[in-house]
């Protein structure tokens, strides 16, 4: 990295300190809860000798108290910020951006990136809509560009964006300032999607600010955080936390109040602790271009996949490479106006677990590279460990089922030859109850705090519907967090299993509108999990019936996996929760401006979209795609064979006929586009 | 030369088509129509004993479309086989309602010249509303970075250790 900008003495050893003083508290903190509860565990699980299933009972339970006091403490410390405001970097942000006025820099110009692959493309031109017109409001759109950098595969809908991106820039009069580009191949996915972006036009641009298909940022939010990069030349990236909305279905109004509610205790606890040294969530976050280029090129790890080759979660990796170059990452949690949306049912929450839990635990191979900040690193192995602690909870409640099996059938033995007396057994139920506690205080005292929070503030707490509704629908939620948690827990098992036995995923398309769970789908995906659920529900019972209860809030949410998914799939439910007030977040109680401009834009949605056929028939379709397409290369003789005869296969046993990628060789070649064209136009006269 | 070709039948076939093409490209008068399948009509029927029966209409399409191409080309001072995608582009814009006129205008006639009004008329609004799907190209290098990773097999640990 270039010479970083001297800050003056003061700032740079007053910031120098609080890092330490952050860092040191969350550390010790988190440190001190798990040496605590594994002190307390260990006296009860010495006691009678330290077998191997206890000693692996121990150390597997560190690692998720680990876990579990890690987040604890960062919900807590995220509380007591929120509670007293006493974050001294948020403080400066806020400073700078209430003493900013004017326009921003002529020479600061900024790109939205928003990468897209077979999305829908009435969601996705709705939300380009609503962030240009919110944009426009601000009086700085001239500083901005907007590009839509799809990847899609399939004609259809690679079509259907064409015909939707030239209508919305006339509609916008935004020609020349929204961009569209289909990429040819779509190597590398998304970073190779943003790394095409940077390479061809990442000249002209200061700023990108990286979206997602389903981001929606209000103008005044992009304005902010392009005036805090330009107050923070040493930093690189800024993150703004992405609040869910836009979805109805039950499922997803729950996770939707769950985000809203607690999520702002951890992205600011999560900020205590990170400062500069934050992540990177891929998406909603704004990039200073020229750095990143000189930093951020992603290699392909040795091996093979799941564990070699591209790496897939991107994000993470591209703000430990900026951080390895000297440049600061930050979380901005204050910033509001940050949107994305949430898969609307549990199957496709676990479909896109699916990915994420692939990328994550390639990660695994990079916690130990050279040349990461520390902090880069802890990063890597939470991410690792928000996949692996699944598969170690279902281990840990294994082996606990087979240590209480141990304890029934275990004979006391009150007369050891070595002792003159009895030796009577040792009862450890006061540390067991209060490591109990503690865990279960851990994991959902956050909630609570998070409702103080709501409590203590009137805004909020009219926007969450009010004490008594936001109390039930946390106590709802935490019921519904209950019951799914150790279907998810299973589901990442499987997942991580499956990717440990090296099967990859592929790149597969995500279902993000509003539909329900069928009865054969729900069986097909929990039907092995209930199964499970009822064995080890008979097994618990008939041989630890002393323990069953304890085991019941886990059993019972598998067993009703199938209703569970299915009633909560139901968008109908979603809406009956919402006429009683439950659930309610502040965005579904009063939209923000831009939201209400993606539900004009949704509105406006054509009933009959242009689709591949009248690409071929229509003159003006067939013209736009012309235009649109990237300048043809010269062809080899068998390259102009071969899309010839994939006209002629178009010809004659019809468009379906053609498999995706020769579709999409198809059209894009003009000389056979206008031989179907002329060839469609005489058969319809025949 | 078959007897259909023979008795210019087959112009019944072509003329519909090209009617309903010609209204998709925005051309709504029917007097303008017919001056475009006379063209049309004309010009195959000096071939018309080449064109299998079968390939008569889609010649007649691809000829109104390379017409309609050379007209759009002449307006705005192109050439017809090199720019095909601005003169893409530029059936595109025109499919505007708002330019609903100056394609009436511009397809009056099938052979004589566009006037340069009609033709500064187009090239206002092509600038207005010409498709420009990406900017042009400002390259920024993008090297591939380097990860070192160290191996996570605990024997290789132990056998750096000891070397």
């Amino acid at each position: 990295m270039n010479q970083l900008p001297l800050h003056d003495n003061w700032r740079h050893k007053m910031d120098g300190s609080i890092y330490l003083i952050h860092r040191t508290t969350y550390l010790l903190l988190v440190w001190l809860t798990t040496l605590g509860a594994m002190f307390l565990l260990q006296a009860a699980y010495a006691s009678g000798g330290l077998t191997t299933l206890k000693l692996l009972l121990l150390v597997l339970y560190a690692i998720l108290i680990l876990w579990i006091a890690g987040s604890f403490w960062a919900a807590t410390l995220g509380f007591w910020v929120l509670l007293t405001r006493l974050d001294y970097f948020a403080r400066r942000r806020r400073n700078v951006l209430s003493n900013a006025s004017g326009p921003l820099p002529a020479d600061a110009r900024i790109a939205i990136l928003m990468p897209i692959y077979s999305e829908d493309p009435d969601r996705v031109f709705a939300g380009a809509r609503a962030i240009w017109r919110s944009l426009e409001k601000t009086g700085f759109a001239q500083t901005f560009d907007f590009f839509i950098l799809s990847d899609t595969r399939d004609v259809d809908t690679w079509i259907r964006e064409e015909c939707e991106w030239y209508r919305m820039c006339a509609e916008l009069g935004a020609h020349g300032r929204i961009f569209y580009r289909n990429r040819k191949d779509n190597t590398a996915r998304k970073s190779g999607n943003v790394a095409d972006f940077v390479q061809r036009w990442g000249a002209d641009y200061r700023y990108m600010i990286v979206l997602d298909a389903d981001s929606i940022m209000a103008g005044d939010t992009l304005v902010k955080m392009v005036r805090l990069m330009e107050a923070n030349p040493d930093t690189a990236l800024i993150q703004a936390p992405p609040l869910p909305v836009n979805k109805e279905s039950l499922f997803a109004r729950i996770l939707q109040f769950a985000s809203t509610a607690y999520g702002p205790l951890f992205t600011a606890g999560a900020s205590f602790w990170q400062l500069g040294d934050s992540n990177f969530w891929g998406h909603n976050a704004i990039i200073r271009v020229a750095p990143f280029a000189a930093h951020c090129g992603l290699p392909k790890l040795p091996g093979r996949e799941p564990f070699g080759g591209e790496i897939l979660s991107h994000d993470f990796v591209e703000a430990a490479m900026l951080r390895r170059a000297g440049w600061r990452v930050w979380l901005a949690y204050e910033l509001s106006g940050s949107y994305e949306e949430l898969p609307p049912t549990l199957i496709d929450f676990a479909k896109r677990d699916r990915r994420w839990c692939q990328g994550n635990l390639q990660h695994f191979r990079l916690i130990g590279a050279k040349g990461w900040h520390p902090v880069s690193r802890l990063h890597f192995a939470m991410g690792v460990m928000s996949y692996l602690s699944s598969p170690l909870w279902a281990l840990f409640l294994l082996l606990t089922s087979v240590d209480a099996y141990n304890r029934l059938h275990a004979v006391p033995d009150y007369f050891s030859r070595n002792h003159l007396g009895p030796l009577w057994p040792v009862s450890f139920t006061v540390e067991m109850k209060v490591v109990l506690i503690v865990t279960l205080a851990m994991l959902f005292l956050p909630k609570l705090m998070s409702l103080i929070l709501i409590v203590l503030d009137s805004t909020r707490r009219r926007a969450f519907g009010g004490i008594f509704r936001a109390t039930i629908s946390a106590l709802l939620e935490t019921l519904f967090s209950i019951l799914v948690a150790p279907v998810l827990m299973l589901f990442q098992t499987k997942f991580v299993w499956a990717i440990l036995l090296r099967r990859t995923i592929g790149w597969p398309i995500q279902e993000r509108g509003d539909h329900s769970t069928s009865f054969r789908e729900a069986v097909s995906m929990h039907g092995v999990q209930t199964l499970i659920g009822l064995v080890a529900g008979v097994l618990a019972y008939i041989y630890v019936p002393d323990y069953f209860g304890w085991f019941v809030p886990v059993i019972g949410g598998v067993l009703l996996s199938i209703p569970l998914s299915m009633i909560s799939s139901s968008v109908h439910l979603g809406r009956i929760t919402r006429s009683l007030g439950l659930f309610m977040t502040p965005e579904e109680r009063q939209r923000p401006e831009v939201l209400v401009e993606f539900d004009k834009a949704m509105a406006s949605v054509r009933s009959n979209p242009i689709g591949v056929r009248d690409a071929l028939r229509e003159p003006s379709a067939q013209a736009l795609h012309l235009t649109l397409l990237p300048p043809e290369e010269l062809l080899s003789r068998r390259q102009k064979h071969y899309a010839q005869g994939l006209m002629y296969k178009a010809m004659e046993d019809g468009l379906h006929s053609l498999s995706t990628a020769e579709a999409r060789e198809l059209f894009s070649r003009a000389e056979s586009l206008h031989e179907l064209h002329d060839w469609v136009w005489s058969s319809a006269a025949e | 030369m078959s007897p259909l070709n023979a008795d210019m039948s087959w112009a019944d076939g072509v003329r519909p088509v090209l009617d309903t093409y010609l209204r998709k490209i925005g051309i709504v008068s029917a007097d303008v129509h017919s001056r475009w399948v006379g063209c049309i009509v004309c010009e195959l029927q000096s071939h018309i004993g080449e064109i299998p029966a079968d390939d008569i209409v889609e010649q007649a399409v691809e000829r109104l479309r390379e017409a309609i191409d050379v007209r759009l080309a002449q307006a705005a001072n192109l050439d017809p086989l090199r720019d095909r995608r601005e003169i893409a582009g530029m059936l595109v814009v025109l499919q505007d309602e708002k330019h609903a006129d100056l394609v009436n205008a511009l397809f009056a006639d099938c052979d004589a010249e566009v006037a340069p009004m009609m033709s500064e008329q187009l090239r206002r609004a092509v600038a207005a509303g010409c498709p420009r799907p990406v900017p042009d190209d400002a390259l920024l290098d993008f090297p591939t970075q380097l990860i070192q990773l160290r191996s996570m097999n605990p024997v290789h640990w132990l056998f750096r250790r000891w070397r």
